[in-house]
């Protein structure tokens, strides 16, 4: 086994990241539900609706940029849309099972098809006794996209009054794609299984934070507990989906409601994980994720004894690697994370941090918090975060220039995000991890390389403002067009209902 | 079907965002939205000029008229655009919202185009030419400027818009000025359109030149997309010819450059001759690129789709697949039919969201010729030297 970062490296690096258009709109709801099924080894997804829907949707941003190139279209003419189109379906359910002889079709449909009415469970309970693929519907809970207005609203709500702890919600939201189609395979493909003790399911949407360097570590440590993987949802084939309910549990990273639905049918216990989270913590975060999943599969006892010396070993390894003799100024435009970034360069690297900078800034929601709201509702974060940190560490909120370089010319590297970078001309700036392992050898070899990098840089001369932060570029026509098509998002989604 | 061709809300939204001072308005649910602007902004990530009134669940029952007007009013409001295009979608088109109603109340504002383009009523050409049709109309009669076309058929998120532009203007520098481009220009530029004495059509475009020489008189030639030294000279000639100028009978500068360049590698191009290939790519390019490979090249074009007319009997990917072609040329979409064959590929016409284009490295004229073939080439040597890994 090679002994290097190289797959976590082409994980982060060599993979599409989301496109730049979701900053501006989210993609419908077909996206996600495309997502789900093309990830299925041997389903076809069918998209009932006009051809430019199909046109553009076999573009899907969760599989890394790589086109849903199997997608079929149902392609709507004007006809159908008054006559119906259910034979249009059943053609191109036909078709589709000639070409591609899929194990599974799901049938996805767009919002025209959700106003007319198609009668899409009819043609499949009239086609599916000719059938040797499977047929599901994906129905719709809500049409179009699914809405996230009230849940940012919950959100803020909640963190107004109680911990921010709050804020890790499960990111289900009503009308998402992805959860609907995954609900349809739960209801209408997975059967139920004789449970087999000690296993669990890895479940998607996986996301370039759990690549599948991560998820080969994970399963190597789950190994040495005695956990065995059953399948990867929906990576995996229709037969194993058929199976997957004889895991004990699921362990989810979001979008959950499919999760708990298949808890409901099938008593496979679901797990929801921050991976972030756990892993920004270090080996205590590490310890602590496969001792919870341990504990929700009641085998703590064995675990707890080998997790606890794996880490000591760990920590006897990585003792000298750290950068205690260094002070570092840590920034972060993303308030809501500052926490475990303190965690991580504190606790992790042993970094000095005596001065902590966030910007608080309103680009959008603007409707949901006023700038004064904002405030607060950062300063929460910011209150929580400073109590991680040490108690002499200085925290400036939306400093002036004149103290960013003030600052900087006073530590020795600039860590987190680049938000005040492209201020400073000369500095040493370290960003924040693309990836954080979850499995002990991994880990270690993360810090060791990650601590090698931050010694090796030399000077980050930025000769430029920040050219990825679009809001820093100078008032010309594209930045006005660009701050009235943020503001019309506003106008016309968010301030509704 | 394989969802191998956009609908007519992709057609009249390519026209209304390559002009460069317009902004969009989206009447329709947020996909529309979505696709659209993912396909434009891979290679100019700051040019988002659209938005979309986001018809959700309420508006089925209440209609979408109140939030159109909403939209409409801030949309004039907060964009800095000369001019505003309204594309409708399926669903205010199936629940029939009095559009035009409510755009008869902006009398007075910076003009307003409306294009109902819901997909259903047909295909990305559809809504290109009724698009196009609708600048026409309002276009008024100008005085013809001495020796300047319009070149028609280009659009903002074609793939090397830009360089492919720069080249076109730099092969025809010496011999004619470009009045305005369409519907890649701006909006004054494109209104200015009937002083050109000359409209230069691109593949595909001929009902545009057709319309605007029976309403200014414009004459007008269809030409291929100016690929290679004979196509450009080609492109150039029959631009001169018709206008008429005297085109020139010695070798530019440019032209001998290239040669030259290319000369220190002939044999890697004497290589291509004979190789069979398969081109799938828009009316505008495909001609132009088949014409290319097959008569400077010496390559054999084994399957040549145009996706503007395919009539989708037979997939793309089947027809690739029955050929000989050893070289796929297509958009990002068709990538998985190379994969699937183990073929190199090369992308050259809309959409391309896998690869960007900022520098003057177009495919287009003399120096274009220089920029293809390297690209080609080193597609060819990667694929060889990968091939090789592979095996040992």
């Amino acid at each position: 086994m090679e002994n290097n970062l190289r797959d976590f490296y082409k994980d982060s690096y060599l993979r599409g990241d989301l496109p730049h258009s979701h900053d501006f709109t989210p993609s419908g709801k077909a996206a996600g539900a495309i997502y789900a099924i093309s990830s299925i080894q041997d389903a076809v997804p069918i998209l009932h609706g006009s051809a430019g829907c199909g046109y553009h949707y076999r573009f899907v941003c969760r599989r890394s940029g790589l086109p849903a190139y199997e997608l079929q279209c149902t392609g709507l003419a004007e006809k159908d849309i008054v006559m119906g189109g259910a034979q249009e379906l059943r053609k191109t359910i036909l078709e589709t099972v000639e070409k591609c002889h899929p194990a599974l079709i799901a049938v996805i449909q767009t919002t025209p098809v959700d106003m007319i009415h198609d009668d899409v469970q009819g043609v499949l309970a009239e086609l599916s006794p000719q059938l040797a693929c499977k047929l599901v519907f994906v129905q719709s809970e809500k049409i179009s996209h699914c809405d996230k207005r009230s849940k940012g609203k919950v959100v803020f709500c909640k963190t107004q009054s109680e911990s921010t702890q709050a804020y890790n919600y499960d990111g289900d939201i009503k009308g998402c794609g992805f959860s609907e189609a995954m609900k349809a395979i739960v209801l209408h493909v997975m059967k139920p299984q004789q449970k087999k003790k000690n296993t669990i399911n890895i479940c998607g949407p996986f996301r370039q934070t759990s690549g599948r360097a991560f998820l080969n570590g994970m399963i190597k440590d789950f190994k040495n507990i005695g956990i065995e993987v059953n399948t990867f949802i929906p990576s995996c084939t229709t037969k194993d989906l058929e199976t997957a309910p004889q895991a004990a549990l699921n362990l989810v990273s979001g979008r959950m409601n499919w999760a708990i639905k298949m808890k409901e049918i099938f008593g496979t216990d679901y797990f929801l994980a921050d991976f972030d989270e756990y892993g920004y913590s270090g080996l205590d975060g590490i310890e602590r994720f496969y001792l919870d999943i341990s504990r929700k599969l009641e085998l703590s006892h064995g675990a707890e004894s080998y997790l606890a010396a794996r880490k000591q070993e760990a920590m006897r390894c990585l003792s000298k690697v750290n950068m205690q003799q260094f002070s570092c100024a840590l920034c972060s435009s993303d308030y809501r994370n500052l926490t475990k970034m303190i965690r991580f360069y504190k606790n992790v690297l042993k970094f000095e941090i005596p001065y902590v900078l966030v910007r608080v800034r309103q680009r959008r929601y603007t409707s949901i918090y006023s700038m004064n709201e904002l405030n607060q509702f950062a300063s929460k974060f910011i209150a929580e975060a400073a109590a991680e940190a040490d108690a002499n560490t200085k925290w400036f909120v939306n400093p002036s220039q004149e103290q960013v370089n003030s600052i900087f010319s006073q530590v020795n590297y600039v860590v987190g995000q680049s938000c005040f970078v492209g201020i400073n001309e000369n500095l040493n700036y370290v960003e924040n991890p693309r990836f954080i392992p979850l499995d002990f050898d991994n880990f270690q070899s993360f810090v060791v390389d990650y601590v090698k990098r931050i010694k090796n840089i030399s000077h980050y001369v930025n000769q430029s403002k920040n050219i990825c932060d679009y809001e820093n570029e100078p008032d010309d026509e594209n930045s006005a067009n660009i701050k009235g098509t943020l503001s019309l998002w506003d106008k016309l989604w968010i301030q509704r209902g | 079907m394989n969802c191998e061709t956009g609908c007519k809300l992709f057609g009249a939204y390519r026209v209304a965002i390559s002009i460069k001072d317009s902004a969009v308005l989206i009447h329709s649910t947020i996909g529309c939205n979505w696709g659209t602007l993912f396909f434009h902004t891979p290679s100019q990530l700051t040019d988002i000029r659209q938005s979309c009134t986001v018809i959700y669940e309420e508006d089925l029952v209440f209609g979408g008229e109140k939030l159109f007007k909403a939209a409409m009013d801030n949309a004039l409001k907060l964009y800095s655009s000369k001019i505003l295009f309204v594309l409708t979608g399926c669903v205010p088109e199936i629940m029939n919202d009095d559009i035009e109603g409510i755009l008869n109340s902006y009398q007075n504002t910076k003009p307003v185009y409306l294009l109902k383009s819901a997909g259903f009523r047909g295909d990305a050409f559809l809504g290109t030419a009724d698009s196009i049709d609708l600048l026409i109309s309002r276009m008024t009669h100008k005085a013809i400027v001495k020796n300047s076309i319009n070149i028609i058929g280009l659009f903002s998120d074609d793939f090397k818009a830009d360089a492919d532009l720069y080249n076109i203007k730099t092969l025809l520098s010496d011999i004619v000025t470009v009045n305005a481009v369409i519907p890649y220009d701006f909006y004054d530029h494109i209104m200015n359109a009937p002083a050109a004495a000359l409209n230069v059509v691109f593949d595909g475009f001929e009902l545009v030149g057709e319309k605007l020489q029976k309403k200014f008189g414009t004459p007008y030639i269809t030409v291929k997309y100016p690929y290679g030294i004979k196509g450009s000279r080609e492109f150039a000639y029959r631009i001169a010819s018709a206008l008429p100028i005297q085109p020139k009978v010695k070798q530019s500068e440019q032209e001998i450059c290239t040669i030259r360049q290319l000369n220190k590698i002939s044999q890697h191009i004497a290589n291509l001759r004979g190789m069979p290939v398969a081109v799938i790519g828009d009316t505008v390019r495909a001609a132009g690129l088949e014409n290319f490979l097959q008569n400077e090249l010496g390559m054999s074009v084994e399957v040549a789709i145009d996706t503007s007319k395919s009539s989708n009997k037979i997939s793309y990917s089947e027809q690739v697949q029955q050929s000989n072609a050893i070289l796929l040329f297509g958009s990002s979409f068709e990538r998985n039919i190379a994969d699937q064959l183990s073929i190199p590929f090369m992308q050259f016409t809309y959409p391309v969201f896998d690869k960007i284009c900022i520098s003057k490295s177009g495919y287009t004229g003399f120096e274009g010729m220089l920029c293809f073939v390297e690209e080609l080439l080193n597609i060819l040597f990667e694929f060889n030297a990968k091939g090789h890994a592979c095996s040992k």
